[in-house]
């Protein structure tokens, strides 16, 4: 062999080697593939809770305040008789004068996709896994199903027929991928059918509480279980007034005997309060290892105690004032305080806009419902945000019984069982009640008890109150009324995914 | 004086003894040598048969036959040929001596490897009685001898060669030229008086043709590259003052090469831009190659280092590296050591930098009034009671906050060797204290780069770079985050305090004043590198030798923050300190075969290799809060009791590579370069796990022509034109695959339960954003290559580029990363340099470089347009900042056109919300209303000239260089005028008032907010600035022995700069290299400043 064919053969086995496609397949070392991302138990209990974490953690975002954190709260509560915000998009929701382009409408969409679709992928790959017990499959489903639902709960809210995703979807991309395909929306009764699946396999499947898990060693309070599944349904059922099934599921929570009102409303939001009786289903937080930023926008400005907050999301005076006096839900504000610049903040008096000397006009009340006065101060904080909790079931099942039978003692007694924690008023006899009356004391109610708790838009819209009742508000702030239904019944589809997918149409929604 | 007429008496003797005879000194020199060298020389014996060749080709012959190489002035070989010649086993030596027998050339053995071949003194008689022997030495550039140097008496036959010391004697008489050549360096001429000793000092060749130039994989002569390659020597290089890497040390020398400090902090960072921005998304820096190491952090070695620095720019030049040169490549070459007595050198200078421009701002006093005049206006109660605006407080935030303060380093490098071993160290200090108090930046490095001969066929090398870094830094990032003192410090009043009575620093409001921020946060950052690569080399065969290369890069930077509690952020928390580390570890192992022929007019070199690279990337980093002390700093996060974060990742990167590359030169005429490169990354998905990127070139050499042959005009003549396609693989990693990553959640509402979620869609087409490049160049040379000039114009198509394409939400995803959209730059790029003067006692240099690009986005991937953000300076959600579009190019400003302020009365409704006294905006759209839609394209903010032009003089031992360094036609966002207009700035003192109508100046409120991005702050940026001037001494007297020269120095940098923009600095990029999109920032900046410094250079 001469020399030259020993370099040729020198370069082959060089050359050789570098062709092969291993030498330059990377070690990934600090993420999973799907390869190696649902091989164990501790694998499919870890997809779950990423998914609890959608639920407040940002997704692309600097901010701590996503979705049940704090912006939902602007969606559901800002554009209603119950909030007040200044300035920029919030304002706008506060004002009546939001449209297609509102950066939190568009949250509204983002986020809870962003919940469903780490749903399903859960529950995709965790239905072919191979190496976990069917208790185990049931349980980790159970959940991922009522997270699905909850997420599609709050985009039909919102925006009505939606685009549909599941678990299928997630198959059929990983299939053929095609993620960039314009799809058609989907009524909402197709997408109310598939959650009452999901949630009817919740609540078969899921566990009252985690007290004796055998799946799980701790008790995870934060976790889905057969009494949210029920709730969530019984939520369903109410806002399609499909009362006989909502009534139903309330009892079956009742029945669980798992939950009763906490004693005190102060100490039901207090920011060391995790869990207690009346919890259903919260969102966990805590202000070190996985803190939110809710008492950054709620907490009042320039306070002594609760320094640094910026007091951007306040309840308007007039809601603060129709508390009774003896109401203990009315101390839940920071209605009055010497700021740190010596000024005293508060309400202006009627018909006053400037403040004497040393004052300063707040121009809405400070709710301390998640702005903790006895919580620690850091920058984040660790208030749990109830998503649903015993005093809406008792609520919701004295509504049911009203549109079904009318007053009776016994809705009145339920309503009285959450007034009666906070020392208000109580209601008289059901003869002094008709069932329009009735209605309306109990959204009255349910504004007072769920103030931010993402209910008040809902509610109003069920009870087919949301115009006249928001629209009383602008005007009493010197806005134009300018809600009107059913156009917004729903919130425009956000302009950036109209533009992206011409199914999405905002014809007889807001169009701006 | 002449004093007798030239007359022949002797007659011709042959050659080579005539000449030793007649220079005694000559003779005992070139015998030591011979003897010295007996080894390398008498030992290789060679077969040569030659019929009519070229004594050129003769050379080459035996050049590829043994490890010589000959060094000659093409002019001497011209027309030589070698009629016969046979040699069976004859030493190189004999070969020589037998063919100068004929023609009247000598040869010279520089070192073992080296030969330097010069005219022969001989076969023309002499006037002996008349001619006093001329004796004198030759050195470099830097005072170290030169050997090997050609001395002619002009106009004669008589010459001799230099000995190893550079000393030379040679019979001439008064009124006779005397001149000196040698590769490499000008040649010298000097008219004989009566002295009898000449020392000569030779400046190095930079047009020569025969220069040797470091290209992918091996080396060209200048006068055979077809492609597009700017070359910066050593002497050329921005050394001194605030120059601390190769990319500054290269500013403003090489056409088509745009350097930028987009941040002028003590070791803050450069920007690199080789004929105009590719990329989108990805990065637009060009790939860094130290002595065949790739390296990313290539541009910051010791610039005192480099040898030399090779810009390579055309897809002829750069496509040898592939997948990484889409951005061009600059190859580094650092200094080796050579052969012959030991040179030792330190290089060292002390300079102070001093603020260039202050800020006008009211003072205490005015800010006062003004926040009570604006609270009158708004119905408020007075801001400041009669008491505060009798304190007489008045702080001038920006003098505060600055110093004049030192720069300096020190390099001491030897170098040295014999034949065989040739060894260069060298070794740097450098030290810089920001103008911006506590923040610095030192550097202690060191280099090492060995070579060694074993025999004839095998050599074998190593290079160990290591270095460490160290600095205090700040952020001026463009955010209105307090801990950007800038930021700070431009909104801060005059009216606040600094100090409290006890010393500590003033809050103001419940808030920290920028002093504090600026002074008490601990910002540590240190950085190490390590490179250790080595070479061997191996020749197989006759023209056929094998080179392998192999090493590692180690790369740490670590970064330690604390605040205490004396901030108010600290004190909430009692103390929250952090550590961040990021490594990288790339091991890189090439081998290549390069293989050179001449057969007849024929001249091949073919190069093939092999390459396989790893890099492990590596972070981590933890954060904790509540210290029971300030005292550890970021010391003991330990004894931190609340740990906020900690993090650690690694990323896993590989190439693997086969290139190859053929030049083929056709009578030293026609020149053709093929090159092809196959890369398969990690990165690239696993539909296009490799690439292919080939180019091709032609270049005619015109001067070669017959018809040339007979002007004058031209002493340089060669068209290129080169295309070919390269890639840009810096797309990220693990892009294309679908991961799964930690998202951990509280289940409980106290503790942190693990949660893994898909985090990124998978898209198996990624693949590198790829480039065609087309070039056509001109390389000049005028009056014997006094002038030379290269001109180039160029047209790149970047393709595939990488872009999010946006992805309905539904999916659970904004976006995907794919490959789309196009984008092309067009340019012209001229170069000249000109040798105005050079006579002994007076030298004039100039060179000029000149480039012009043009960038258009052809396609952004179906979407119209892309805006990019910048933080409100304001503080609410981010603004519009600019937007992309096709047709346009990057980084263009996107708003309003401002039109003065309301005065009363004026119709308001287009703008209905405002209010006499706001800014007004024009309505574009002529639509009655001033929205969002009123939005125009305001300018460009990457620059569409760059130029540098750099004027070199010697009179006497005097020397002075001026180098003066522009952009133009771009504009910046000065908001950092916009803020002190509308805040503290003394121009605030002319805003509307209900008494003050006749102004441009908005009343005081936001009325510019959300409408910032407006024509008033777009300022044209263009410059000319003086970036340095050096005049220098050279003592070359010996004042000691052992000394060669002594060079002192005096410099400034940034002297003066002609522009009409008002900010301080037109070079800023708050956005930093990154910013593809959004460059033109001026907000924050590091303030700039001048330098003054004094130097010392030694040569032992």
């Amino acid at each position: 062999m001469n020399r030259i064919s020993k370099i040729i053969l020198l370069g082959v086995m060089i050359i050789g080697p570098l062709s092969c496609k291993k030498l330059i397949e990377p070690k990934v070392y600090s993420s999973l593939t799907d390869v190696n991302a649902f091989l164990t138990k501790s694998d499919a209990i870890a997809a779950v809770n990423a998914t609890y974490a959608r639920l407040k953690q940002p997704s692309g975002r600097g901010d701590s305040w996503m979705y049940y954190a704090g912006f939902q709260q602007l969606l559901t509560d800002m554009t209603t008789d119950a909030a007040i915000a200044m300035g920029g998009d919030h304002g706008k929701l506060a004002d009546g004068t939001w449209g297609a382009n509102n950066v939190y409408v568009s949250y509204g969409w983002q986020f809870p996709y962003k919940l469903v679709s780490d749903a399903i992928n859960g529950i995709y790959y965790i239905n072919k896994m191979e190496t976990i017990s069917e208790d185990e499959k049931k349980q980790f489903l159970g959940e991922l199903r009522f997270l699905k639902s909850l997420g599609y709960m709050d985009l039909t809210d919102a925006f009505g027929p939606v685009i549909l995703q599941t678990e299928d979807s997630v198959a059929n991309n990983v299939a053929n991928p095609h993620y960039e395909a314009a799809l058609p929306v989907t009524p909402v009764d197709q997408i109310n059918t598939m959650m009452i699946s999901d949630l009817e396999y919740a609540a078969a499947n899921l566990p009252v509480n985690y007290t004796n898990s055998a799946i799980y060693k701790t008790n995870d309070v934060g976790r889905a279980s057969k009494g949210a599944a029920l709730t969530l349904l019984c939520k369903l059922y109410m806002r399609e007034h499909q009362w006989d099934k909502a009534l139903k599921a309330a009892n079956d929570v009742i029945a669980l005997n798992e939950y009763s009102l906490f004693p005190s409303f102060a100490g039901l939001f207090a920011e060391d309060n995790k869990w207690c009786s009346e919890n259903i289903f919260s969102v966990m937080a805590d202000q070190i290892v996985d803190g939110i930023e809710i008492k950054n926008h709620m907490g009042p400005v320039n306070h002594p105690t609760i320094t640094f907050r910026w007091g951007m999301f306040l309840v308007p005076w007039p809601f603060y004032n129709s508390y009774a006096l003896t109401d203990d839900r009315r101390d839940m504000f920071y209605a009055e305080y010497t700021g740190t610049d010596g000024l005293l903040y508060k309400q202006p008096p009627p018909g006053q806009t400037t403040p004497p000397a040393g004052e300063a006009y707040l121009f809405g009340a400070p709710s301390k419902k998640f702005v903790d006065p006895n919580g620690p101060n850091n920058y984040l904080d660790g208030h749990v945000i109830p998503v649903l909790r015993y005093a809406d079931v008792l609520l919701c099942k004295a509504e049911a019984l009203n549109e079904l039978n009318g007053p009776s003692a016994e809705a009145i007694n339920l309503i009285n069982q959450v007034k009666g924690r906070s020392h208000a008023p109580l209601l008289g006899d059901p003869s002094d009640f008709t069932k329009e009356s009735l209605r309306d004391a109990i959204l009255q109610e349910r504004g007072w008890e769920f103030v931010y708790e993402l209910k008040r838009r809902q509610d109003l819209i069920r009870m087919g109150k949301y115009a006249e009742k928001t629209n009383a508000y602008l005007i009493s702030r010197g806005m134009p009324p300018s809600i009107t239904m059913p156009r917004d019944k729903y919130f425009s589809y956000p302009q950036n995914q109209i533009d992206l997918n011409p199914n999405l149409s905002n014809e007889g929604r807001r169009n701006n | 004086m002449q004093k007798n007429d030239y007359c022949p008496k002797l007659p011709p003797r042959p050659g080579f003894k005539a000449l030793l005879i007649m220079n005694g000194i000559t003779v005992f020199f070139l015998a030591l040598s011979l003897q010295l060298s007996a080894n390398g020389f008498a030992q290789k014996r060679i077969n040569l048969e030659v019929t009519n060749m070229p004594l050129a080709e003769v050379f080459r012959q035996i050049e590829n036959k043994t490890i010589f190489r000959f060094v000659y002035s093409t002019d001497l070989l011209a027309n030589r040929v070698v009629s016969e010649a046979k040699f069976h086993r004859a030493t190189v030596e004999k070969v020589l001596d037998r063919l100068f027998v004929n023609i009247p050339l000598t040869y010279k053995m520089i070192n073992d490897s080296l030969i330097s071949i010069g005219a022969r003194q001989a076969s023309v008689p002499v006037e002996v009685e008349q001619q006093a022997p001329i004796r004198g030495k030759i050195t470099d550039e830097n005072g170290k001898p030169l050997p090997g140097v050609s001395v002619t008496v002009k106009g004669t036959n008589r010459g001799t060669i230099a000995n190893d010391d550079g000393s030379f004697s040679i019979d001439a008489k008064p009124g006779e030229t005397l001149e000196f050549s040698i590769v490499g360096y000008k040649t010298y001429s000097i008219k004989i008086g009566t002295e009898s000793t000449i020392d000569i000092k030779l400046a190095p060749e930079t047009g020569d043709l025969n220069t040797v130039v470091v290209v992918g994989y091996g080396t060209q002569k200048k006068k055979d590259v077809t492609g597009s390659i700017s070359s910066v020597s050593s002497d050329q290089l921005n050394l001194g003052g605030v120059t601390s890497n190769a990319a500054q040390a290269m500013q403003g020398r090489a056409a088509g090469v745009q350097v930028s400090q987009t941040n002028s902090a003590p070791g803050g960072e450069t920007s690199v831009r080789i004929r105009g921005g590719n990329s989108i998304k990805s990065t637009n820096e060009p790939l860094y190659v130290v002595d065949g190491f790739p390296s990313e952090t290539g541009k910051d070695i010791n610039p005192n280092d480099i040898a030399d620095i090779q810009i390579l720019k055309d897809a002829s030049a750069t496509a040898i590296y592939g997948a990484r040169a889409a951005n061009g490549v600059v190859l580094i070459t650092t200094k080796r050591g050579k052969a012959g007595r030991p040179n030792i050198q330190y290089d060292g200078y002390y300079g102070w930098q001093k603020l260039n421009k202050g800020q006008e701002k009211m003072n205490g006093l005015q800010s006062m009034q003004t926040a009570n005049a604006i609270a009158h206006e708004t119905g408020l109660p007075d801001a400041y009671t009669s008491a505060e605006l009798a304190s007489g407080t008045n702080t001038d935030w920006l003098k505060l906050a600055t110093r004049v303060s030192k720069v300096q380093s020190h390099n001491l490098s030897v170098s040295g060797g014999n034949a065989d071993t040739k060894v260069a160290i060298s070794a740097n200090y450098f030290s810089q204290d920001g103008i911006l108090r506590n923040t610095d930046y030192e550097r202690y490095s060191m280099r090492a780069n060995i070579d060694k001969q074993f025999g004839n066929k095998f050599k074998m090398g190593v290079n160990l770079y290591g270095a460490r870094t160290k600095s205090k830094y700040q952020f001026y990032t463009g955010t209105i985050a307090p801990d950007n003192v800038m930021a700070a410090i431009i909104v801060a009043s005059a009216a606040m305090p600094v100090y409290n009575a006890d010393g500590s620093y003033a809050r103001f409001r419940g808030r920290d004043n920028p002093m504090a921020w600026l002074m008490e946060p601990t910002r540590d950052r240190w950085g190490n590198k390590v490179n250790i690569n080595a070479f061997a080399e191996y020749k197989i065969i006759n023209g056929l030798s094998l080179r392998v290369t192999g090493g590692t890069e180690y790369t740490d930077s670590k970064e330690g923050n604390y605040l205490p509690r004396t901030m108010v952020n600290g004190e909430k928390v009692n103390g929250i300190g952090s550590i961040a580390n990021y490594t990288t570890t790339r091991n890189l192992v090439e081998a290549y075969l390069s293989y050179d022929k001449s057969f007849g007019e024929n001249t091949l070199n073919v190069v093939g290799g092999v390459s396989y690279q790893k890099d492990d990337v590596e972070s981590s980093g933890a954060t904790v809060q509540n210290f029971s002390t300030d005292a550890f700093l970021y010391h003991n996060l330990g004894s931190g009791t609340e740990r906020l974060s900690s993090t650690s990742s690694k990323v896993d990167v590989r190439l693997a590579s086969v290139y190859g590359r053929v030049n083929y030169a056709l009578k030293d005429k026609y020149l053709v370069t093929a090159t092809l490169r196959r890369d398969g990354s990690s990165r690239f998905g696993p539909n296009h796990a490799y690439g292919i990127f080939p180019s091709g070139s032609v270049a005619w050499r015109i001067i070669q022509e017959d018809f040339m042959q007979n002007q004058h005009t031209f002493s340089n003549l060669k068209l290129r034109m080169s295309y070919g396609i390269t890639g840009n693989d810096r797309i990220g990693d693990y892009v294309y695959l679908s991961t799964f990553s930690p998202m951990n959640v509280t289940l409980d509402g106290h503790n942190s339960y693990p949660g893994t979620v898909l985090t990124k869609l998978p898209n198996s087409d990624l693949k590198w954003e790829s480039t065609a490049q087309f070039d056509l160049g001109l390389d000049l040379g005028f009056l014997d290559e006094k002038i030379t000039a290269t001109l180039d114009y160029y047209h790149k198509k970047t393709s595939d580029l990488l872009m999010d394409i946006p992805l309905g939400l539904w999916t659970g995803f904004g976006s995907q990363t794919v490959n789309a959209g196009s984008i092309e730059n067009k340019g012209i790029e001229v170069y000249i340099n000109s040798e105005n003067v050079n006579n002994k006692n007076f030298q004039w240099n100039t060179s000029l470089n000149f480039a012009y690009n043009k960038q258009k986005v052809l396609n952004l991937g179906g979407r119209p347009y892309i805006i990019t953000q910048a933080p409100n300076p304001y503080g609410a959600r981010p603004i519009d900042f600019t937007r992309l579009e096709p047709g346009k190019e990057l980084s263009m400003f996107y708003g309003y056109i401002y039109d003065g302020v309301f005065k009363t009365g004026e119709d308001r409704s287009a703008q209905p919300n405002f209010r006499a006294g706001d800014a007004k905006f024009v309505d574009i759209n002529k639509d009655g209303i001033v929205n969002a839609n009123d939005r125009t394209l305001l300018g460009h903010a990457n620059p569409h000239y760059v130029y540098g032009l750099n004027n070199d003089f010697k009179l006497g031992n005097f020397e002075l260089s001026i180098f003066l360094q522009g952009a133009a036609d771009y504009s910046l966002f000065n908001a950092s005028r916009l803020m002190l207009e509308t805040g503290q700035g003394i121009e605030f003192l002319n805003r509307w008032t209900t008494s003050n109508e006749n102004t441009d100046i908005p009343r005081d409120n936001s009325s510019l907010y959300s409408y910032c991005i407006n024509t008033r702050y777009i300022e044209d940026a263009s410059y000319l600035r003086l970036k340095m001037v050096t005049l220098g001494y050279n003592i070359t007297k010996n004042v000691l022995k052992k000394i060669n020269n002594i060079k002192v120095y005096v410099s400034a940098q940034n002297l003066f700069t002609i522009t009409g923009y008002s900010g301080s600095d037109p070079e800023v990029n708050t956005f930093g290299v990154l910013a593809n999109l959004s460059a033109g920032m001026d907000y924050t900046a590091f303030p700039a400043y001048r330098t003054y410094m004094v130097g010392l250079k030694v040569n032992f």
